[in-house]
């Protein structure tokens, strides 16, 4: 029903009730929106309930009703209800109600004038509406600019709270990957990837704690992943290099936004010159075990858990054991026989093709020796 | 060798065995009478009425959009639920003076009211909203509030004193209403009455009936009453209806139970049958008279919108089919008299009853009356009297007399009639045999020359009966099972021949000539 068939029918059951007098009323069990009153003009609902407002049916028979409006009051409260409370920069759509309560709490009376106002931060958007059913509403487009906002209703000298909303970046069109500062870095070193002009189409940055994704995909068709959050527009991430001195190719993306790709290529590895070796005999067994480390590299880390080595044990030329171990914390450790015989040993460890050698007198009494890097094959490994 | 009893031995056994006869006996009497009183239930939740409520109050009209956020059907089921939900719980708290549901359902200055208006409420004066129709004007684009225009709110007043006349009084109102989407769901903020008027109260018409009723009471032998629906099989019942015609029927009494047609897992196959088994009958020339809420004999206020709702959904599916022109709201609601008061009864009969002309204005309704004494009673809203009469067949006629006499010119029918057959020796006719089912049918269709029509109970005998209907009592039940026209395994009984010689009902018993209306004449 239409605003104006509403103003017809109470209009039209206001003067047909003009004839029922006050005493008829009162003696008529009450009929209104929530229900029958056989008491209406008990001090109670008289003081109360005979201001809600709508219609209200004094019922003499089942067809004879004597009906009457109570109109509700102009507005005495005014409250707000705005949302969504975060809006994509320049694509949603926020819509305010204002609801409108008069003295008695009663949906304030129509087609009142309300005076919307949006405020973001130096910008101000205003409208108006009317009052229908006790509420106004009023529908704005968020703004191209991420900023936080509020949203306010107006009705005479009544003006409601705030309700803030927050319009957010929309979806990220560009990334930049920075380079870093080298484009060759050492193997095993923390390298940083930083992010940068993350923004929407409308140039929003990007707000904090996006997570950014970087990509790194080695020339051997191998793949390396990392993320950062971002923080005051950029987002950084710490990725370790490799040990092989290959080219990687990193870019950094979110959502469908991609920074171009940068290469970044690992130098050949290098170790520190020497190498402790730990000689630990055992004569019932015939058995030596071989503690050598910490393998340092040039950056003085230690070399990564897992890397492989190689030991060689040898008296002669035509004498010779070998067995292969893994890095722990830059050590590594080996049993091999015991040696026979009183000459001289020859005791190596090949890691990442750098060879540590140290010869050895008199194997039973010596605990503990310094291995040295043998130059030529480090030469040799960092070619290969 | 067994000993020889002395007389008083034998005597003190007899009377001992006599003694136990007669209290099993009298314990069965007792235990027949707890059980015809009683309700069974086939869930414990259903007992406690903690089924939940499927159904809303609210039909949308969803092509007029609001303002803001579009109203899809998910959210105006929602809304529909939480707005029946409010409007129950409202009137259950002015029934009762307890409020302290509504705060589920109301809040701001909506709850305050409900809540002050339930404190305040005559228990025996109620406010019952029925249905309405519902559309948004203004939908919050982050979904937290609504307000809708209700129309067409069909709200029944129910005024519970026993110096009442008018028990019942229907009006049709409009609502405007704000409703907010909070953690635990919709719920009403505002709500305003906008418009209201009293549902008039002017006398059902009375049906022009074209030729007399000839008609049979149906369920098929092996699935009756609240097993019908759920296992219908078409051509069963297609086979039986042909049958009816062939034995002369022109009218066929079926029984439509309040959970096949309210259950939601049940509801859309129970129609599909429904309207399958009418198309059957009218292709035969029967007609046919659903009989509404069989088996549910629940009359509080509380419940009315339930009832409605089946009712009005029954009526939108069959109330222009062209077997239907009358219904029978309620089956033998006097049995209900006495447990549930008989002001209750009649009022929600009343209701039910013209909210049903309202809807279907084409439809004769009629309300099956288990005795003929009772049958005048809301003549003014029946188009059509019927009542039951398995009295004593030779005052038959006197009974019809006199019903005939207190409900003006409304068509009368007796929508059952019969006796069993059974007899548990069957060489011996007692308490009945075919023969005697086969007189005593005779005697009451003859009596019952000058009434507008008879159904008999019913085609078949059955194989069991459902202790719901009869008890638990073994003859009782074997009674029950032996009332057709035709035995469980199809073949006819005396009383068959007897129905078939009393008379044939002429097809399509509605059926006008051209250009003679139905609805011209029927009588205001």
């Amino acid at each position: 029903m239409s605003k104006i068939h509403w103003v017809c029918l109470g209009t039209a059951l206001v003067l047909a009730t003009v004839k029922t007098s006050v005493a008829d009323e009162c003696a008529l069990p009450r009929l209104d929106a929530f229900g029958w009153q056989n008491a209406p003009c008990a001090p109670s609902i008289t003081t109360n309930r005979s201001q809600w407002s709508g219609l209200v049916s004094h019922v003499a028979t089942p067809q004879d009703w004597h009906q009457k409006w109570r109109l509700p009051d102009t507005t005495n409260s005014i409250d707000i209800i705005a949302g969504e409370k975060t809006l994509r920069a320049g694509q949603e759509k926020a819509m305010t109600i204002a609801l409108l309560q008069d003295v008695h709490g009663n949906a304030a009376a129509d087609d009142q004038l309300v005076r919307f106002q949006a405020k973001l931060s130096d910008e101000t958007f205003k409208d108006d509406g009317t009052s229908q059913n006790g509420l106004a509403a009023w529908i704005f487009q968020a703004h191209t600019r991420a900023k936080t906002g509020y949203a306010t209703a107006q009705i005479g000298d009544h003006q409601s709270k705030r309700s803030d909303f927050h319009i957010v970046p929309n979806q990220i069109t560009n990334i930049t990957l920075a380079a870093p500062i080298t484009q060759s870095v050492s193997p095993n070193q923390q390298i940083e990837l930083v992010a940068t002009d993350i923004t929407d189409l409308y140039g929003n940055v990007m707000e904090d704690g996006a997570l950014i994704r970087f990509q790194a995909n080695e020339e051997t068709g191998h793949k390396h992943f990392a993320q950062g959050l971002v923080a005051n527009g950029a987002a950084s991430a710490f990725p370790i290099s490799g040990t092989k001195p290959i080219s990687t190719f990193w870019r950094a993306y979110i959502g469908q936004a991609e920074s171009t790709t940068i290469e970044l290529r690992t130098e050949p590895q290098t170790l520190a010159p020497q190498t402790e070796l730990q000689i630990a005999p055992e004569l019932i067994t015939r058995t030596l075990q071989l503690r050598a480390g910490p393998f340092i590299t040039s950056a003085g880390h230690r070399i990564v858990d897992g890397t492989d080595i190689e030991f060689t044990l040898s008296q002669s030329v035509t004498e010779k054991i070998s067995a292969p171990g893994r890095m722990v914390d830059g050590w590594a450790e080996i049993t091999l026989p015991l040696p026979s015989g009183e000459q001289p040993v020859t005791i190596s460890a090949s890691v990442l093709g750098v060879i540590f050698t140290s010869t050895i007198a008199d194997i039973d009494k010596v605990e503990s020796i310094m291995m040295t890097r043998e130059i030529a094959l480090e030469l040799r490994g960092a070619l290969s | 060798m067994m000993p020889r009893l002395s007389l008083e031995k034998f005597l003190l056994a007899s009377a001992v065995i006599l003694l136990f006869m007669g209290i099993t006996f009298s314990v069965s009497l007792t235990f027949e009478a707890v059980s015809k009183n009683k309700i069974e239930y086939k869930t414990i939740q259903e007992a406690l009425n903690l089924r939940g409520n499927p159904w809303s109050m609210l039909q949308w009209d969803l092509d007029k959009q609001p303002e803001g956020l579009s109203l899809g059907a998910g959210d105006a089921y929602m809304l529909g639920r939480a707005y029946t939900e409010a409007m129950l719980a409202l009137s259950s708290a002015t029934a009762s003076g307890h409020t302290e549901q509504l705060k589920q359902f109301f809040t701001a200055n909506a709850y305050e009211r409900a809540q002050q208006a339930a404190e305040a409420a005559d228990s025996k004066n109620q406010m019952i909203v029925l249905g309405a129709q519902a559309r948004a004007n203004l939908f919050h684009l982050d979904g937290s509030l609504i307000q809708l225009s209700t129309d067409n709110v069909l709200a029944a007043r129910f005024l519970d004193t026993p110096d009442n006349t008018e028990p019942v009084m229907l009006s049709r109102e409009c609502q405007a209403l704000t409703m907010f989407n909070q953690t635990s769901g919709w719920r009403i903020g505002t709500l305003e009455r906008r418009c209201a008027a009293p549902i008039a109260t002017d006398p059902a018409p009375v049906l022009f009936m074209p030729t007399r009723l000839i008609g049979i009471n149906y369920y098929p032998r092996n699935a009756p009453w609240h097993e019908f629906w759920p296992n219908m099989a078409l051509n069963e019942v297609d086979r039986d209806l042909r049958r009816i015609r062939a034995l002369g029927g022109n009218a066929v009494r079926i029984f439509l139970q309040f959970e096949a047609f309210n259950d939601i897992d049940q509801l859309e196959s129970s129609l599909v049958k429904l309207i399958n088994l009418l198309d059957s009958a009218y292709a035969y020339g029967l007609t046919v008279i659903p009989t509404l809420f069989d088996l549910r004999a629940d009359y509080r206020p509380k419940t009315w919108a339930e009832s409605w709702a089946y009712m009005f959904r029954i009526l939108k599916a069959i109330g222009t089919h062209p077997a239907v022109h009358i219904v029978d709201i309620k089956n033998e609601p006097d049995r209900d008299f006495e447990d549930h008061g008989q002001r209750r009864v009649l009022a929600w009969l009343e209701t039910m009853a013209r909210l049903g002309r309202e809807t279907s204005p084409h439809i004769a309704f009629t309300i099956g009356w288990m005795e003929a004494k009772f049958a005048p009673l809301l003549n003014r809203e029946l188009g059509v009297i019927s009542y039951h009469d398995y009295e004593d067949p030779n005052t038959i006629n006197q009974r019809l007399i006199s019903v005939k006499t207190a409900v003006g010119d409304k068509p009368v029918l007796i929508t059952e009639i019969g006796t069993h057959s059974w007899s548990p020796i069957s060489a011996l006719p007692f308490p009945s045999s075919e023969a005697k089912q086969s007189s005593v049918l005779e005697a009451q269709i003859s009596g019952l020359s000058a009434s507008d029509g008879y159904f008999i109970w019913t085609l078949h005998d059955f194989d069991h009966v459902p202790n719901i209907v009869a008890g638990r009592l073994p003859w009782r039940k074997a009674m029950q099972k032996h009332y057709g026209l035709l035995r469980a395994d199809g073949m006819p009984k005396q009383a068959a021949r007897a129905f078939t010689s009393s008379g044939t009902g002429k097809a399509d018993p509605f059926k006008l000539p051209q250009s003679f209306s139905l609805l011209e004449n029927i009588k205001p």
